[in-house]
């Protein structure tokens, strides 16, 4: 048989998201220190780094963990679900928004549309809504491209992060005598595959 | 657990690693075999993986654009044999291809085990000894695995042996799974770049 082995189910590779992860977890605190970040959590202090500068937040993992640190790793597969929340968070705002503005859109569109229709300037009361609309939907769009701008931010970080590992797989791989056989990116998965090979090594 | 459904313990849509052309793979979850040095341990457990229905399955194959066929791998296949036949049966009506990895020798099979067996295209049967690993066999893990052709489909496939290895990187999570025979220097490589590998058949 052959193995299949998987990293954590997303990566946490965007700093202002992790530290509103931070920010929700069940952490005695943190710190930013240089570039890292400095967590007290489970009973330890540890610091949050970006591995290998490939946008990767990570910390010094050893397979021999203590068991002390075996709580640190569960804490932190916690943090990782709570990251993937932000960016739920987040998507789900950017949906909540375009509904929202769809809605007011309509009802700015019925309240002029009565207007013309009827050949008469809108009451008082139809007046000041619309006021109110005009003001929501700013407000709104404001949001909107906030929430957007972040969500820009985490796919930029991610699609670096993707490059990064790429190249640095290949050249690990290559490095360590295996030969590049195929890389590929299969758009329609939206995934990166990449294949080394050695002809007829023995162990 | 019924007949129609399969102990899953992952799938990867599309691989090029486990047989002629690009294939849909599916690792069983559970086996009793307990061989030595095993590289998929956690594949083991009855009480892990998912249960997931046959035509479940075969829809997401037949969803699966360009493959040739289906790779079967465990865990123990052949310990779930009528669900599994019943997936090697599907795919074959759909025009691909099967592969079927199984620990057990053709003499140990009972009627449903051959049946799968004799309906695969390609099989791959023994158990992994640890005596006997080898890392540059092709789709193999040890030398006293042997590749078969029961429907004959491959009987002349050409192969050269080959250490091979498939690193998948989702762009949308950024989440990397490994795929093959790698060795230890190269998971450890990979864990530096990617962070813990779970499922490390160590």
């Amino acid at each position: 048989m052959s193995s299949v082995t998987r990293t954590a189910r997303i990566v946490m590779t965007d700093r202002e998201c992790l530290e509103e992860a931070l920010d929700s977890s069940s952490c005695t605190g943190w710190i930013r220190q240089g570039r890292d970040l400095i967590v007290d959590a489970a009973g330890e202090s540890i610091r949050l780094t970006d591995a290998n500068s490939n946008r990767r937040w990570s910390y010094s993992y050893h397979k021999s963990l203590t068991t002390q640190m075996k709580g640190f790793d569960t804490w932190f597969k916690g943090l990782q679900k709570l990251y993937e929340g932000v960016i739920e968070e987040k998507e789900a705002r950017i949906r909540a928004e375009e509904k929202r503005q769809a809605e007011l859109s309509k009802e700015m569109d019925k309240l002029r549309g009565e207007s013309e229709q009827a050949k008469v300037q809108l009451d008082g009361e139809s007046e000041n809504r619309l006021k109110e609309i005009e003001l929501e939907l700013e407000k709104s769009k404001y949001s909107l491209d906030e929430a957007k701008r972040r969500l820009d931010s985490v796919e930029k970080s991610r699609i670096s992060y993707v490059r990064k590992t790429e190249d640095e797989i290949k050249e690990r791989g290559v490095k360590g005598g295996w030969k590049l056989a195929r890389d590929v990116h299969d758009s329609s998965r939206r995934v990166s595959m990449i294949r080394l090979e050695r002809r007829k090594v023995s162990n | 657990m019924s007949a129609d459904s399969i102990l899953v313990h992952d799938i990867v849509p599309r691989s090029e690693i486990y047989g002629p052309g690009p294939r849909w793979v599916i690792w069983v979850q559970g086996c009793s075999l307990g061989c030595e040095g095993c590289w998929n341990k956690d594949t083991w457990a009855k009480k892990s993986g998912s249960i997931v229905e046959v035509s479940e399955l075969l829809r997401e194959i037949r969803e699966t654009d360009g493959i040739e066929g289906i790779t079967i791998l465990g865990g123990e296949p052949l310990q779930q044999a009528v669900p599994v036949l019943s997936l090697i049966t599907g795919t074959k009506s759909l025009g691909l291809t099967v592969m079927l990895y199984t620990g057990f020798e053709p003499s140990e099979f009972d009627e449903t085990m051959r049946d799968c067996y004799e309906a695969s295209d390609i099989a791959i049967t023994g158990r992994f000894v640890q005596a006997e690993r080898d890392l540059g066999l092709l789709w193999r893990g040890s030398s006293n695995q042997v590749i078969e052709s029961p429907s004959g489909r491959y009987s002349n496939l050409l192969f050269e042996e080959a250490q091979e290895i498939e690193i998948h990187i989702d762009h949308d999570t950024g989440a990397v799974t490994v795929l093959g025979y790698p060795d230890e220097n190269l998971l450890h490589e990979l864990e530096d770049i990617v962070g813990p590998l779970r499922g490390r058949g160590e």
